[in-house]
């Protein structure tokens, strides 16, 4: 049950950040919530899971738009290992985790990402970039992390996440 | 001892992931000939989803924004109303002159002289979906290769210059935008087809560019058109010149200019299919 949660919430998350989030974009930039949601469950199952569920949530981002496969797909596996193996000494509860570690990996990620744009030879005003994806992109990502990841908290300690059968 | 194992077991699983991604990405990274099944399956599957929430969200927006904007609606249509009045007088005149051309065209035929025309019948798509990153500015359309859509296909708007379709699926397929980072349009200034140059896209939704010859002046407001070098056919408006810079040295003239087509608010494309002469001249 748990497993098939997941893959919902991944795959509905996808579809409409590609088609009805678009009327949210702000200045352009548009809030990464897959980001936010691999956080949320890589601070709740651990590094392994988060790893997982990065690496398909960026699969899919991948194939459907990527111009070069695999590139959000590493970074979002990254990402979700690097959550997962920080989990175990944060405190789940308080309020300020989601902001820092979507912070903390807002930055990874476009860090990872834009390493391989720049040496896949698509662009080269990285710098650039990272400075649009820090000032926009970062304070948009950190408002909405706080409703998802409560949100998410609340579904992942529910009841029906823990039926074993379905 | 058992702890530190399996500790291992999952850094070296991420390592080798890591390696696997990093070189499918090598792989992947340049624009191919045909993407592979699963890619294909994956697409069909998420397409008519992605069709049916844009169509929903879409038609949504759409409402909420006219009740909002009624008022504006309203001045809109008395200018639109007076538009059409005069673009009617202008299509006379405009009728005269297009049955001058066709009598040109036929003699053109008769002296068998050799012209490219845009064939291939356009296709109307709707856009699927939008690239939900910030780094690159593709999207999805539900047109595909069951409808003759083929990679390189350039696809405008009625305002002007989109894009080109970078890889095709069944019922789908994907478009990267003239405002995308990595792509590059030749063009020509409209007043004056002998000034050429190249744009480029950028991260903010403006186009920059140079011009070839620097000592031309171009003003801002001046209207560019393709200019049938490369990929796209000759006489597509791109957009409009909005900064004129020029280097110090004064050798390099650089232009940003501001598309024609508003990307935020596009739903509909058409997609032409490129003919022979235009994928010989590519590269």
């Amino acid at each position: 049950m748990k497993n098939l949660i997941i893959g919902i919430i991944i795959v509905g998350n996808f579809i409409m950040q590609s088609t009805a989030l678009h009327n949210l974009s702000f200045l352009g930039v548009l809030p990464n919530t897959t980001l936010i949601i691999i956080i949320t469950f890589a601070v709740h199952f651990g590094k392994n899971k988060g790893a997982v569920i990065g690496v398909i949530a960026g699969l899919i981002q991948d194939v459907i738009f990527g111009r070069a496969i695999g590139m959000n797909a590493l970074a979002y596996m990254l990402t979700g290992y690097f959550i997962g193996m920080m989990s175990q000494k944060i405190i789940k509860e308080n309020i300020i985790t989601p902001i820092l570690l979507t912070a903390i990996s807002t930055i990874l990620n476009a860090c990872i990402n834009l390493f391989f744009i720049y040496f896949l030879g698509f662009t080269t005003e990285v710098l650039l970039l990272f400075r649009e994806s820090i000032i926009v992109e970062m304070p948009y990502n950190l408002v909405l992390s706080i409703p998802i990841y409560i949100y998410l908290t609340k579904l992942i300690n529910s009841k029906i996440m823990k039926k074993e059968y379905y | 001892m058992a702890k530190t194992a399996g500790k291992d077991r999952t850094i070296v699983a991420i390592a080798i992931v890591s390696i696997i991604l990093v070189v499918v990405m090598g792989i992947t990274s340049m624009q191919r000939e045909r993407i592979t099944t699963i890619e294909r399956w994956i697409g069909n599957v998420f397409a008519p989803v992605q069709n049916f929430v844009m169509t929903v969200t879409n038609t949504i927006g759409g409402e909420v924004a006219s009740i909002i904007d009624i008022k504006n609606i309203k001045v809109e249509n008395e200018v639109l109303s007076q538009r059409v009045n005069q673009l009617e007088k202008e299509m006379v005149v405009l009728r005269l002159k297009k049955d001058e051309l066709e009598e040109l065209r036929g003699l053109k035929h008769a002296l068998n002289y050799l012209y490219e025309s845009a064939d291939g019948n356009p296709i109307v798509a709707n856009i699927t979906a939008k690239d939900p990153g910030n780094w690159f500015d593709t999207f999805t359309v539900n047109a595909g290769k069951k409808h003759g859509v083929e990679k390189n296909s350039i696809v405008v708007n009625a305002k002007g210059l989109v894009g080109r379709v970078y890889e095709t699926g069944d019922t789908w397929a994907k478009v990267v935008s003239i405002i995308d980072n990595n792509s590059s349009v030749s063009f020509q200034v409209l007043r004056d087809a002998r000034a050429q140059g190249i744009l480029t896209g950028s991260i903010t939704n403006e186009i920059s560019g140079y011009l070839f010859d620097h000592l031309f002046e171009i003003v801002v407001g001046d209207k560019l058109v393709t200019s049938g070098l490369g990929l796209y056919p000759e006489g597509i408006i791109i957009g409009e010149v909005t900064e004129v810079h020029t280097s110090k040295s004064k050798l390099l003239k650089t232009i940003s200019i501001e598309p024609a087509v508003n990307f935020n608010r596009l739903t509909k494309v058409l997609i032409v299919t490129p003919n022979n002469s235009h994928q010989l001249q590519e590269e």
